[in-house]
């Protein structure tokens, strides 16, 4: 029969570590940023389906697996000499209207709403993996 | 010698429908190439691109306007001679003027802010755009400061518009129907599309402050929509009670929210409210609405809709104020594509107007897939189709027509480019299909029907004075050889597009008219200008302003073609009064001259006479107790003098 003292320090453990595992925020996990596993992580589950898709082509961008490289390299956008001129410039997230649009927080007459349109953010660990890609030289690999 | 009288009336009566077949021809010629319109869109598959019709310049022939969706817009200018240049520059050519701005598909066109010129509002998947018309062929964006909706979101789906005078308070409001907010798919127990929740975007009501400013009142006015997927605006008074009601067809009504129509209550309380009515006259149909034009292909004078649909089209007949669908009984088309029974077609643009002017609406729709809409059901590529109206019964001509157009048409617009008094046809398609951004183009079509002594025709142009001056809603009846010719203005109803203003009226045999009535729309003081002529000749454009009594009037005629022009009978001005107004047991007529015979005519609006009175007297009173509710014109004849009066009956 265990004594009193063993069973107070079993407990005074648990709760240790209940208290340590409430505290500590759990790390995200660094995900792939090669373009495939955006794609599909990223791309196909937040952006595709009811919008960016064949059918649908909200603001005319199809971002399916068959479609979205060429897409993010070559979309047109809607004007010529303003503060981005293409959705992705290798090596320049900041200067890419794909990475200003899935992190600004606010809405704004000139550049359009924060993608995904009025659903949840996408994850920080997601743009963590878009952004490296775009400094990576944003290859289709 | 019976079987030879047999014989002989039977050879009578073929020989009759032979010549009355032959009669009953239409052509067209692909003109695109030599036009110099050269206009490609790109957007997506699904809406547009429209043809927008409209005057840029006031010299009387009308302008286009084409979408280019991602690519630039191009505003075509009538040359007069068949031939149109782009003059469309700076900011209204790129449209893009912000990352909202995406992909422009729709519009319409009228004059916003009284300065007597034609503006532009266009619509889009993202912001649509108000194009201020500057006057000297350029053009300036106030969207902003004209009070419309100027989102931060990437998505608005404007997908038609529509303008009228609804409140009679001399300027032009606008309704703007959207389209999908939400794509919600639903799936069948085998897991493959079995059809749609999707939810629309409300719709917009801008009531025009009369400053050039406007303010959105869609959910006061309960025309929001609520969560219908509305693609077709449509202002226009079908019950012909003076005031403008409001007709908007919703796609994906299939499953949801069907087509409506509010009714507009100006004419009943005085106050510009509306209710909707579209389950109590039977105009309620849950469609793929792609576009509902407006006629009278039975020449009843009740107003009739053609309404365009994934599917069999559905000709809704009024049968005085309540309607049937009777595009089966009519041959209207059936829905399937050409050669293919069992495989249903799309139908976009109808567009409902006499092409041969034998005295008959026709029918041209345009037909063309896209993978969205319906997958359940089996859809296919078709030819666009042209039935000829054979007396309110239809007959597929399409092959004889010189216009075998397969691509994926859309939108449409009828309109008589080099005034030879033959309507012609401006098309919007889709060249291409696949994923990606589509190509598509714009099409124009020449009326090459041969003219003969039984096609004559008259076209009739309107400038309102108590409403906003382009007179929408304002109601004609031609009367020609115990025939009525009813026609309404409106900005016609099809896919994304804008139409000409003019009433085309095809007279066939007829070299005049014997009279023509127009009933104005009602001011917002319930007043409705109604306006009589009589012998007018056939083959001729007219503009008629509102109470425009003396005829002939060198401004009234514009000679086109061959034909001597004016009229035959003067009318002078005099100046009776009439009290009360509006009346219940009898009116009380003054006129000026005493001791004269004069002979009064009450008609009702559709130009019978209901009433007839002979008197010397300065003071007449006639008892109108027989008459029932409505809008009358009264008619007081002397020799050689005729004045016009009109009253409501309550």
């Amino acid at each position: 029969m265990p004594n009193r003292f063993s069973i107070y320090f079993t407990l005074f453990v648990l709760l240790l570590v209940i208290i340590i595992g409430c505290v500590q925020n759990p790390v995200a996990p660094t995900l792939s940023d090669a373009f495939h596993d955006i794609q599909t992580q990223t791309l196909q589950n937040s952006c595709v389906n009811g919008c960016h898709d064949k059918t649908t082509q909200r603001s005319l961008l199809i971002l399916d697996k068959d479609s979205s490289y060429s897409q993010l390299m070559n979309h047109k956008l809607q004007r010529n000499g303003t503060k981005f001129q293409k959705l992705v410039i290798p090596g320049n997230p900041d200067s890419s209207f794909l990475y200003y649009k899935i992190t600004t927080s606010t809405n704004t007459i000139e550049y359009g709403e924060r993608m995904p349109s009025r659903l949840t953010a996408i994850a920080q660990n997601q743009i963590d993996a878009i952004k490296s890609w775009i400094l990576r030289g944003a290859p289709n690999d | 010698m019976n079987r030879l009288i047999t014989h002989f009336v039977l050879l009578l009566v073929l020989s009759i429908f032979i010549s009355q077949r032959a009669i009953a021809q239409f052509k067209f010629q692909d003109v695109t190439e030599g036009s110099h319109i050269d206009q490609q869109s790109s957007g997506t598959e699904n809406v547009g691109p429209g043809v927008i019709v409209f005057d840029v310049d006031n010299d009387g022939w009308d302008d286009l306007y084409l979408p280019g969706g991602q690519n630039n817009d191009k505003l075509y200018r009538n040359n007069h001679d068949g031939t149109f240049t782009d003059i469309a520059t700076g900011d209204l050519q790129t449209h893009y003027l912000h990352e909202t701005h995406t992909a422009t598909r729709a519009g319409t066109a009228f004059d916003f802010d009284g300065d007597g010129k034609t503006d532009l509002y266009i619509c889009a998947q993202g912001n649509p755009i108000m194009w201020k018309n500057l006057g000297n062929l350029s053009f300036k964006d106030v969207t902003s400061q004209t009070g419309l909706s100027y989102t931060n979101l990437d998505q608005n789906e404007s997908n038609g518009a529509s303008f009228g005078d609804f409140d009679g308070d001399g300027d032009n409001d606008l309704f703007v129907a959207r389209w999908v907010n939400e794509f919600n798919t639903r799936f069948g127990s085998d897991g493959k599309v079995a059809g749609y929740a999707f939810k629309g975007f409300p719709n917009w009501f801008y009531v025009n402050n009369g400053d050039g400013t406007f303010t959105e009142h869609a959910k006061d006015f309960g025309v929001d929509g609520d969560t219908g997927c509305s693609n077709i605006a449509l202002f226009f008074d079908y019950d012909r009670d003076g005031d403008l009601d409001l007709i908007v067809g919703n796609d994906f009504g299939v499953e949801l929210m069907p087509n409506r129509v509010y009714k507009n209550m100006l004419m009943e309380t005085g106050v510009a409210t509306f209710e909707r009515v579209d389950s109590l006259i039977g105009l309620d149909q849950h469609l793929f609405c792609m576009g509902i034009c407006p006629n009278d292909f039975n020449r009843d004078g009740n107003f009739d809709f053609y309404e365009t649909t994934a599917g069999q089209d559905h000709l809704m007949m009024n049968h005085d104020g309540m309607f049937t669908n009777v595009s089966t009984e009519t041959h209207a088309s059936d829905g399937y594509a050409h050669g293919h029974g069992d495989t249903l077609t799309i139908s976009w643009t109808p567009l409902v107007t006499d092409f041969d002017n034998d005295g008959l609406e026709d029918v041209f729709i345009t037909h063309g897939f896209i993978g969205l809409l319906a997958p359940w059901i089996a859809i296919r590529n078709d030819t666009s189709v042209f039935l000829h109206n054979d007396g309110a019964m239809f007959t597929d001509v399409t092959s004889t027509t010189g216009i075998i157009f397969d691509l994926k048409g859309k939108g449409a617009s009828a309109i008589d480019y080099d005034h030879d008094g033959k309507v012609d046809i401006v098309l919007g398609s889709m060249t291409s299909g696949g994923g990606g951004p589509l190509t598509k183009d714009f099409r124009i079509f020449h009326n090459t029907s041969q003219s003969n002594e039984h096609s004559n025709w008259m076209q009739l142009k309107f400038t309102a004075k108590r409403t906003a001056k382009e007179g929408i809603g304002t109601i004609v009846d031609v009367w020609a050889g115990g025939i009525q010719h009813s026609r309404q203005i409106s900005t016609g109803g099809g896919q994304g597009s804008c139409a000409p203003l003019t009433a085309f009226v095809g007279l066939g045999n007829a070299k005049k008219a014997d009279s023509i009535n127009v009933f104005w729309p009602a001011d917002k003081n319930r007043h409705r200008q109604i306006d009589h002529y009589e012998n007018i000749f056939a083959n001729h454009v007219y503009t008629i302003s509102e109470n425009m009594r003396s005829i002939p009037d060198p401004s009234l005629v514009v000679e086109v073609g061959s034909g001597t022009g004016g009229v035959e009978r003067n009318v002078s001005r005099t100046s009776s009064s009439l009290y009360p107004n509006p009346a219940v047991e009898s009116i009380l007529i003054r006129t000026v001259e005493s001791s004269t015979s004069k002979h009064y005519e009450i008609f009702d609006q559709l130009g019978v006479r209901k009433l007839e009175y002979r008197s010397a007297d300065s003071d007449v009173t006639i008892p109108i107790n027989s008459l029932v509710p409505g809008y009358y014109v009264l008619r007081i004849s002397t020799e050689g003098t005729e004045e016009m009066k009109s009253f409501i009956k309550e």
